[in-house]
């Protein structure tokens, strides 16, 4: 065998193997309105015309178009943080945890700070969401990078004790005094964000985001050796190590900063759309945030477009079952099963795509 | 291509494998047609360069691969083993390159593990004395003694290997595969296994020996047979009629010469140390002392080899010097300068280049691509990054120069390193590493599993650096490597330095395999 032809053979791997890996989020996608469209069958609804109208609901016209952008404004956010943690394969489930500390962060300083003029409250408000949530991130990276225990585990069980926690102070010191629903008075004026165009709740925090955020972490991750340190951690931590990077280190500043990263989505939640903090203030955007990370590949645009996509999934849901009079658990039941599929799908294509397993058929003879 | 099998070759022939075609998942074919034969108490040479098919062939025939095309036939059956199970039934047994043994686990459990026949083991209850004596018995018997009650973990290798063979003539095996055995073997131990092996064909054994060393084969083989990426080279009848330079050919196919030579060691009185080792004691992983006050000088201009069985506290020494362990005791100094117990960063950017042994675990990120693995080292530094920004274009030049001066063959510079073959992502390793205009460069093992062309890229390239005026620091269990780019010997032996050797050329080879295995200290 020549190694011209040796060379031809290891192209057309590497042409199959980037062909299947760059496939997935399509075929993931195609996937998700696939099962939208049996449940819907399922439940005695025409898969068709419940699919347009699901489309209709979440990108028909203007109105629902910001709609999709607000609720992907949550979910974005969070996967931006979470697409640090994943990149150094530090797996971080615990977003949805460190989202409820962050949101009750800034709804009790906006509440207390609301005398302040405006931006001040707003500000403070959003780095106090931000600072609770990568503390409650702290115990986790601290535990991972001395003990080298298991993240998932710790993250994922600290969101439970997270929303209970967040539930005790809403039904406890926090609640309204005048309703007495478990939620906290209204935040002050001066700690809202504000609105884009008047009659919309498209909000700055939106804005910021898809402007600021998406094409800041993109520097950062593609652009700067903090983020190579961390795909270098997250690819080969052995390597990384002889190559003088502090691992342990790396754990900390990753699940640290998608807690961070998961209280501001918090903050933006409590301080743009709710404008107080609620026991029901995420749907699950810490879970659809590692959904999105993934099906985006951990690169800020295709995180951009799953978080839309996704967004778009839930809005279209929600008003679907509204309109058709079909119980809203149905719906939440969809969302949950996506989910699992994105994440699932995901990890295996990237199982499926290791070393040297894309198949190629084999030419008979050959050279000698 | 089908050949029939003639009623003489079926006395004659123990095994006949004919066309055997084998194609890996990845796509590599490592058989392309390949007939191959073995006779009744023979002594076989399965000869061939690394990656020339070897031991997917004999992995075949021991039955834990199975063929995608031709027929296998022993004893004058057609035969299609479906596990090594099916062939062991027939009397076929293989020794792995890789020892497969329980280390925690006694000579004798080793030997019966997982042959649930007869005797002692009929009982529910196992009876550790009983066994024992038998295996004894049994081992002395066969010509191979050894002591059933000793911990695996503490034998030399040469006695482990021992344990394998007896491993596979207590389950009845006639016919035994050895893969690569002498790879680890000091020269002694190479000696006694050949001892055993002729034992062994005395008493009617058919046996297959696995190397790519013309001299072993020529100093055992009845027979010898010559694979080249994934073909018979040649099929040698009668080895007295070759020598070594005619069999080194064949397995090559055309002549490789070593471009680059020494030029003279540097006077004496000038040299400057540049690794200096003083009275180190490092723990291993499991908090035993593997290196035990070692001492070591490593001076400019030099290729110092660290010959040692492995697993003496090289690796050990190793991670200790750049930092990646912490040393209990001792002082290390690098170019001058003290770095024990110093950052890995910091002991790199002093000079230090370091070509690791697990290339995958260690030299390479696999998911990262080409250009990414080559700037590993240096991307956080200028002029691969200015002002906290790294220069894309800037790695993407300096990668497709350093993919053309060191022949990495490889898809494209993007590409992940998982597509490259082992010789290229070493030669990309060392074109990382020289990059980094070191001073000091440790190369673990730089050539193992690699084939002759880059064996000698890489020997070149270590060659050129000692006459720059770099220090090497040369770890490896291949003996001939060490002999042949040393300028100085360093004998390593239970984690000290047993023996230095100032001149190469009046080495006695005896003297060193005893200094080795810690018989002579
Ligand atoms: N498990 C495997 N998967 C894919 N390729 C393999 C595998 N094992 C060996 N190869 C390839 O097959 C060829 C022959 O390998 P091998 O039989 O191990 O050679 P040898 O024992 O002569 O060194 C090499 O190119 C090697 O890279
Ligand atoms: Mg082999």
């Amino acid at each position: 065998m020549g190694s011209g032809e040796e060379g031809a053979v290891e192209r057309a791997i590497v042409r199959r193997y980037r062909i299947l890996y760059m496939s997935y989020p399509v075929i993931a996608v195609a996937l998700s309105i696939a099962i939208l469209a049996l449940v819907m069958y399922l439940i005695g609804v025409d898969p068709i015309k419940g699919l347009r109208t699901l489309f209709y609901s979440s990108f028909g016209n203007a109105y629902y178009v910001t709609e999709t952008l607000v609720r992907a404004t949550p979910i974005l956010m969070v996967s931006l943080g979470l697409m640090f943690a994943f990149s150094a394969g530090v797996w971080n489930i615990g977003a949805e945890g460190q989202l409820y500390i962050g949101g009750v962060a800034a709804a009790v300083t906006a509440i207390s700070l609301g005398w302040l003029p405006p931006p001040i409250p707003l500000i403070v408000a959003w780095v106090a969401g931000g600072v609770a949530g990568a503390l409650w991130a702290f115990p986790p990276a601290a535990l991972k990078a001395k003990y080298g225990i298991n993240e998932v585990f710790t993250t994922l069980m600290l969101n439970y004790v997270a929303i209970y926690f967040v539930s005790y102070l809403l039904h406890g010191p926090l609640m309204n005094p005048t309703t007495l629903f478990p939620e906290t008075v209204t935040l002050p004026e001066s700690s809202w964000l504000p609105r884009v165009v008047p009659g919309y709740r498209l909000h700055a925090g939106t804005i910021a985001l898809f402007a600021v955020f998406v094409p800041l972490t993109y520097l950062v991750i593609k652009r700067t050796p903090v983020g190579f340190n961390l795909r270098l951690v997250g690819s080969n931590p052995e390597l990384a190590r002889s190559c003088g990077i502090n691992i342990g280190r790396q754990v900390m500043l990753t699940l640290m900063l998608s807690g961070f990263f998961a209280g501001l989505s918090g903050a933006n939640e409590v301080t743009g759309v709710v404008l107080k903090m609620r026991p029901d203030i995420s749907p699950g955007y810490g879970y659809m945030g590692i959904a999105v990370a993934l099906l985006g590949r951990l690169n800020p645009v295709g995180i951009a477009l799953a978080s839309i996509f996704m967004a778009g999934v839930v809005n279209g849901s929600y008003t679907i079952s509204m309109m058709l009079k079909i119980p809203i658990g149905i719906a939440q039941f969809t969302q949950g099963l996506l989910i699992v599929i994105i994440t699932l799908g995901e990890l295996l294509i990237r199982r499926l795509t290791e070393a040297r397993k894309a198949p190629v058929e084999l030419k008979p003879g050959g050279g000698g | 291509m089908q050949t029939r099998v003639s009623g003489r070759e079926l006395l004659r022939d123990v095994v006949v494998m004919e066309g055997i075609v084998k194609v890996y998942p990845g796509g590599t074919v490592a058989l392309r047609g390949v007939d191959f034969s073995l006779r009744y108490g023979e002594i076989h040479c399965l000869l061939g360069e690394n990656g020339a098919g070897k031991t997917t062939l004999m992995k075949i025939l021991a039955g834990s691969l199975r063929p995608d095309l031709g027929r296998v036939v022993v004893k004058g059956e057609e035969v299609r083993f479906r596990s090594p199970a099916d062939a062991a039934k027939l009397g076929i047994g293989m020794v792995h390159q890789h020892f497969s043994l329980i280390p925690s686990f006694t000579v004798a459990e080793n030997i019966v593990l997982g042959y649930p026949e007869e005797g002692v083991r009929q009982k529910l209850k196992l009876d550790i004395e009983v066994l024992a004596e038998e295996i004894r018995r049994f081992s002395e018997d066969v010509g191979l003694p050894v002591n059933p009650n000793a911990l695996t973990r503490e034998l030399p290798a040469g006695m482990k290997q021992r344990v394998e063979i007896l491993r596979l003539l207590y389950r009845r095996a006639d016919v035994l595969i050895l893969d690569e055995p002498t790879s680890i073997l000091t020269p002694l131990e190479v000696g006694e296994l050949f001892k055993a092996l002729r034992k062994l064909k005395a008493q009617g054994k058919t046996i297959v020996l696995v190397t790519h060393k013309p001299r072993e084969a020529l100093a055992i083989a009845d027979r010898i047979t010559v694979l080249r990426r994934g073909r018979v080279a040649a099929r040698i009848e009668d080895p007295g009629e070759i020598d070594e330079s005619g069999l080194a050919e064949l397995i090559v196919g055309e002549r490789v010469a070593t471009s680059v030579s020494k030029v003279g060691n540097l006077a004496r009185g000038v040299r400057r140390p540049a690794l200096t080792v003083k009275d180190l004691y490092v723990l291993d992983d499991r908090g035993v002392e593997a290196v035990k006050g070692l001492d070591l000088e490593l001076y400019e201009g030099e290729i110092l080899g660290v010959a040692g069985v492995v697993g003496n506290g090289q690796r050990e020494l190793v991670e200790a010097i750049l930092g990646l362990r912490r040393p209990v005791k001792g002082r290390i100094t690098l170019l001058g300068v003290e770095v024990t117990g110093k950052p890995v960063g910091e002991v790199i950017s002093l000079g230090l280049a370091y070509i690791p042994e697990e290339r995958l675990l260690r030299g390479v990120s696999t998911e990262l691509s080409v250009a990414e693995n080559l700037v590993v080292k240096q991307y956080g530094k200028e002029p691969f990054c200015r002002r906290y920004l790294i220069n894309v274009k800037l790695i993407k030049e300096f990668a497709r120069g350093a993919v053309r001066e060191y022949n990495i063959v490889a898809p494209d510079i993007n590409s992940p390193v998982k597509f490259l073959s082992g010789g290229n992502i070493q030669r990309l390793i060392i074109a990382r590493e020289l990059s980094l205009n070191p001073r000091v460069v440790i190369a673990e093992q730089p050539t193992a599993g690699l084939d002759v062309k880059a064996t000698n890229f890489v020997h070149e390239k270590l060659i050129e650096l000692r006459n720059r005026g770099v220090a090497v620091l040369l770890i490896s269990a291949d003996l001939d490597e060490i002999l042949k780019l040393s300028d100085r010997i360093a004998v390593i032996s239970g984690g000290r330095i047993v023996k230095v050797y100032d001149c190469v050329e009046a080495i006695d080879l005896r003297e060193l395999s005893e200094y080795m295995l810690g018989i002579r200290r």
